[in-house]
């Protein structure tokens, strides 16, 4: 009888589990299809370069014949895990039966990931978008998609509808090409400006009739009629052919400056080197937030915890071992179990809680290089913690503000707001969040000019430079870049002097930290104290661990380092000043409350002697 | 009455206490909660909250584990008394149904949460590094224990009701699908028809279970887990998940004691057992059994008749396989507005899980079904080497798969991925899963040959630990290898060599167990 039970009751439960899909219909709604994506670019030639913001630009067309505004919503998968680090949105409006290109611009940091868009909540809105290739800063013709004549050549084609508005957005564009004017205003021809000051290479071509492009308003300064000259620490060259004449072996020696196939003579001399004989090379982010991390964790005593769980095994072997063993009566075993457990329980979680004094905190390694006086395009690496689980916010001052989590382990329950500048997230309690931020930010003006500047072969033998008023007396070190050579500076009575012949740059990039170059200091640039309370030394040791690395990635360092990466132009000098981080340059917001932190000031000069 | 209750409860509790097996087994635990811990805290660096991450694992891998022992340990503390026989005697020595559930089931449970109890301190430590509180551990720890409970004392129902320890297993299993997939499968279609306005057949009647459904939903332990680790869970500890599972298994031992009598009046044992419909079940299909005349391999013609059920399974899989094919087909819509798959995905993960379960099965049953018949001895005196008769029992299983083989072919003509070529990163996922699969088959054929019972779940179990602990650290050696001028597969020979190294030590191991299990 229990056989004929459990048999019936094993064929109707299987019968039932068989008849359930077969009940189903389709519950999805018709999808009228009313936004579409007709294209999706990486960049600004198709590909992507590795830990860099990408814009991603989408075409998307509406077919009704009423407005239509939504959120575009990015996310990111690696391999085959679920969603990785935070979406990205970005909010559209599309009036009736038309298209527009949205761009959204994510932090691509290697082509393990695979990218979703979504667009609604059907099942029809939403698509996987092709991984980018990687490859360099992309060089590319600006040039209306609509004019006709000018086809051909080995340039790639851009829309220059599609150039960002900010210069945040530029760090995947090595070089531009125009052979007309590109038809800016306002936003996108201040971020080309301030693209081309800060090392951009600008190509002037002839145009169909054998002209050069001739520009107007704040562009004027590109009409100089010179073969090549510097807007900031930029390079104009003017190339008598058009872009249909441009052929692969043009484009790589005049315009990429890049050796040629045949072994012809390269325009700058191109070394491989990477860090520990090959055996890691430059990481932009890791040692970064490594080092941000530690500063940022919150307080345990660890020491303790270890003694306590040696101990907590000792009492269960031999301990309960042996009471189990021994004892008369089973029972006071059991009870000496669950005293054990218990007693270490109070224990483990009274010393593995945060202080009560602590606080939420930032900890951030920032890179501004200077735009003009008192504006700087910003790159900020921080590290947050929070001591109880909540929803929090961060933004900056400032525009054009790109974040990302730089995150491939782990999902992230949180979102990127592109048009707001704003970083949404949530945050279990005492925990941690790597945050990258790139921003166009007011700072304290520096006031730097080149007082006296002198060189031989050797390299630069005087330079003296005088500072501003807001120029900060805590900074921690000074440097000056000159040609491959980098020179330590020191303070004269108000001003910054040379205190040695200097050294090889890449070298000083590339030596890692076993010298003893970067021991502790104790005093600043004008001798103002800097690690004051023993429990900052730990801190502020970490943070000058990170001069090397902030000097390295300002030269847009990844991977295998080129020798031309860390070598400037003669008419430049570049001036490097580590300071603790201004308020300027803080996140907003009341929910971090204490931020601490360190940036590395970049500021190019014009050498006096500079020939171009 | 209670004292001769309590006495063969007393006894089990006096072995737990002495026995070195249960202490090793408890020491061992820690020390994999330990080893776990230490990986956590090793790769905090690359996570927000390494703590919450290794507690989430910590959890989840325990209600794995408590729903795996609840096939095995659980549900079979009566029936294996029902298969050896010695139900009988235990009654003529005058033991209260009430003294056997609670000496044979609730001692079982008490080791159980024992070992779950010398958990706990170490699970504190996810605090320690962050990402949890104190409450949140405790809660999910109040929560597992309940569920403990709750699955333990529903096993022992089953392991009353049924006849042998595999009808109990196997009931046990189909309670376990209909709780944690077919309510959460209705309460999802629930959720969807809500918000989908078109009327269809399955809303109505996820609509009309929705009391019920909702119930059992906010009883499942899975569902809390997640409002527990939830960031900001601050709610009280005792919650509807517990109270229920509590009164559940309480209204199960109830039953199980009620039933007691009623259901081991007629317990018979000694059958051998073959697959297929038998008895009952085939009259209720009203199908003729085949049987075919012997082979000249009759080692094959046996697993294959015994084992994988003959030519009748074989034909029913061969119209049942095709036609979930296209039920899946026909339902593509459904299935992506609930769970987000397409048609073609779905396809091949229900061909993966029907593989799967069937090489599982086939690797379980080929020695167990000798064994439990104690003719093992008889099967190692024939004139073949331990591989022959290895070999000529896998393959009579395997000609059981036919089916699935020819499913899977047709699958890969008619549902092929066109991008699989361009994604090395996929092929490798497809090679590692097939990799781990022929480890767990192995331990599980080795498993066979060591317990009485739950030979899978136990594989399952050691993988998903073993796993745990050793595959960050194969990962790491993945990483270190996937550089960008190496070859795209590079990364797969860690995992081919850590393969072919567990193949060796299992299949050795596997042929001296069998010689010895012989021997006995």
């Amino acid at each position: 009888m229990a056989m004929c039970s459990a048999a019936k009751l094993t064929n109707i439960v299987l019968l039932s589990l068989l008849a359930v899909p077969a009940l189903a219909g389709s519950t999805c709604a018709d999808e009228t299809g009313e936004i579409v994506i007709e294209r999706v670019e990486w960049g600004f030639d198709g590909k992507a370069v590795e830990q860099t913001f990408v814009p991603l630009s989408v075409l998307m067309r509406n077919n009704s014949p009423s407005p239509v505004e939504g959120t575009l919503r990015l996310t990111k998968s690696v391999q085959l895990t679920q969603q990785v680090g935070a979406a990205y949105e970005q909010t559209f409006y599309l009036s009736g039966e038309s298209s527009r290109w949205v761009q959204l611009t994510p932090y691509v940091i290697d082509d393990f990931e695979n990218w979703s868009l979504r667009w609604g909540e059907g099942r029809d809105e939403t698509m996987s978008i092709p991984t980018p290739r990687m490859g360099k800063p992309a060089t590319v013709l600006v040039v209306d998609p609509n004019i006709v004549s000018g086809r051909g050549g080995a340039i790639r084609r851009f829309d220059p509808m599609r150039f960002p508005v900010s210069v945040t957005g530029t760090d995947a564009l090595g070089g531009v090409v125009f052979d007309r004017p590109p038809g800016w205003q306002g936003a996108r021809e201040a971020a080309f400006l301030e693209w081309l000051m800060r090392g951009g290479r600008l190509t002037l071509l002839l145009d169909e009739n054998g002209v050069y492009p001739t520009f107007a308003g704040d562009l004027a300064p590109l009409n100089r009629q010179r073969e090549r000259f510097f807007v900031g620490a930029g390079v104009v060259q003017r190339i008598p052919l058009t872009a249909p004449e441009i052929d692969a072996e043009t484009m790589m020696t005049q315009i990429l400056k890049e050796e040629t196939e045949d072994g012809g003579p390269p325009q700058t001399a191109l070394t491989s080197i990477s860090l520990y004989g090959g055996a890691m090379s430059w990481d932009r982010d890791r040692d970064l937030f490594d080092n941000l991390r530690q500063a940022v964790s919150f307080h345990r005593r660890w020491w303790l915890i270890y003694a306590g769980v040696l101990l907590y095994l000792l009492a269960h072997y031999p301990g309960c071992y042996v009471l189990g063993r021994k004892a008369a009566q089973w029972r006071n075993f059991y009870a000496g179990f669950l005293g054990v457990s218990v007693a270490f329980s109070l224990l483990f979680a009274e010393i593995g809680r945060v202080g009560g004094g602590e606080a939420n905190r930032i900890r951030t390694a920032a890179i501004a290089r200077q735009l003009e006086e008192g504006l700087y395009d910003t790159t900020g690496w921080s590290c947050l913690a929070a001591v109880t689980g909540d929803d929090y916010e961060v933004a900056h001052e400032g525009s054009g503000s790109l974040y990302s989590t730089c995150q491939q382990m782990e999902r992230v329950n949180g979102t990127i707001r592109l048009d707001a500048g704003v970083f949404q997230v949530e945050m279990p309690p005492a925990s941690t969040r790597t945050l990258l931020h790139r921003g166009r930010v007011k700072g304290p003006p520096l006031g730097l000019a080149i007082q006296e500047f002198q060189r031989d072969e050797a390299g630069l033998s005087r330079l003296s430079i005088t500072v501003g008023d807001d120029f900060p007396r805590t900074a921690a070190s000074a440097y000056a870049w000159h040609g491959p050579r980098i020179y330590e500076l020191a303070v004269a009575g108000d001003e910054l002097v040379l205190s040695n012949r200097g050294e090889d740059g890449l070298s000083f990039l590339t030596t890692p930290d076993y010298s003893g170059r970067w021991s502790l200091r104790r005093i600043g640039l004008w001798g103002t104290p800097l690690a004051v309370q023993e429990e900052q030394r730990d801190e502020e040791e970490l943070f000058q661990e990170l001069e090397r690395v902030l000097i390295g990635n300002s030269f847009g360092t990844s991977g295998r380092i080129d020798q031309r990466q860390a070598s400037l132009a003669d008419h430049l000098v570049r001036m490097f000043v580590y300071a603790p981080l201004p308020e300027a340059f803080h996140a907003r917001g009341p929910d971090f409350t204490d931020e601490y932190g360190y940036v590395l000031y970049v500021v190019d000069l014009p050498a006096p002697d500079a020939i171009e | 009455m209670l004292h001769g209750a309590l006495a063969l409860l007393s006894r089990s509790l006096r072995e737990g206490a002495r026995f070195r097996r249960a202490h090793a087994f408890r020491i061992i635990s820690l020390l994999i909660v330990l080893g776990m811990l230490a990986a956590a805290q090793a790769g905090a660096g690359s996570v927000g909250a390494p703590g919450l991450r290794f507690f989430e694992l910590i959890c989840f891998l325990i209600v794995a584990l408590i729903t795996l022992a609840g096939f095995s340990f659980f549900a079979t503390p009566i029936s294996e008394e029902k298969d050896d026989g010695t139900l009988a005697l235990l009654k003529l020595a005058d033991l209260s149904p009430l003294s056997m559930l609670l000496g044979k089931s609730t001692s079982r449970l008490a080791a159980a949460l024992l070992l779950f109890v010398g958990l706990f301190p170490f699970s504190l430590l996810a605090v320690t590094l962050g990402g949890v509180t104190v409450h949140q551990v405790w809660s999910a720890f109040v929560a597992l224990a309940a569920y403990m409970v709750l699955v333990a004392n529903v096993g022992l129902l089953c392991s009353v009701i049924s006849p042998n320890s595999r009808a109990a297993a196997a009931l046990m299993f189909l309670i376990t699908l209909l709780f944690l997939g077919l309510v959460p499968l209705l309460h999802s279609s629930y959720g969807l028809y809500r918000w989908d306005d078109s009327r269809t057949l399955i809303g109505d009647l996820a609509v009309a279970c929705r009391p019920v459904v909702g119930f059992v939903h906010d009883a499942s332990v899975i569902v809390r887990l997640q409002s527990i680790l939830a960031t900001g869970f601050d709610a009280s500890a005792v919650s509807v998940q517990v109270l229920a599972s509590l009164g559940g298994g309480a209204a199960c031992f109830a039953a199980a004691w009620l039933l007691f009598d009623r259901c081991t009046e007629t317990a018979v044992s000694g059958r051998p057992f073959r697959s297929g419909p038998t008895g009952t079940s085939a009259r209720f299909f009203r199908v003729p059994r085949l049987v075919w005349r012997v082979w000249r391999w009759p080692l094959v013609w046996k697993d294959y008749h015994f084992i994988a059920g003959g030519p009748l399974i074989t034909a029913m899989k061969l119209v049942l396989y095709p036609a979930l094919i296209v039920l899946i087909i026909w339902q593509e819509d459904w299935l992506f507005a609930l769970f987000y798959v397409s048609s073609f995905d779905a396809a091949w993960g229900a061909t993966a899980v029907i593989a799967v379960c069937e090489l599982i099965y086939y690797a379980s049953s080929m020695f167990q079904h000798e064994r439990r018949a104690g003719a093992l001895p008889t099967l190692v005196l024939l004139p073949y080497s331990t591989w022959t008769l290895t070999a000529a029992k896998a393959t009579g299983c395997l000609l059981g798969g036919i089916p699935t083989a020819l499913l899977i072919g047709f699958l890969s003509v008619v549902l092929v991925d066109d991008s699989l070529a361009a994604n090395p990163w996929r092929v490798e996922g497809i090679v590692a899963l097939l990799v781990l699969l022929a480890v767990l088959l192995q331990i599980t054929a080795l498993n066979s040959l060591v317990v009485r019972w739950g030979a899978a779940p136990l594989a399952v179990a050691i993988l998903l630990i073993a796993g745990g602990c050793l595959l960050p650290a194969l990962g790491a050696i993945m990483a270190l290898l996937a550089e960008p001028d190496a070859s795209e597969y590079a990364e797969l020979v860690p995992v081919l060599y850590a393969g072919g190294v567990l193949t060796v030590i299992l299949q050795f191991l596997i042929g001296n167990r069998l010689r010895a299990a012989a021997a006995a």
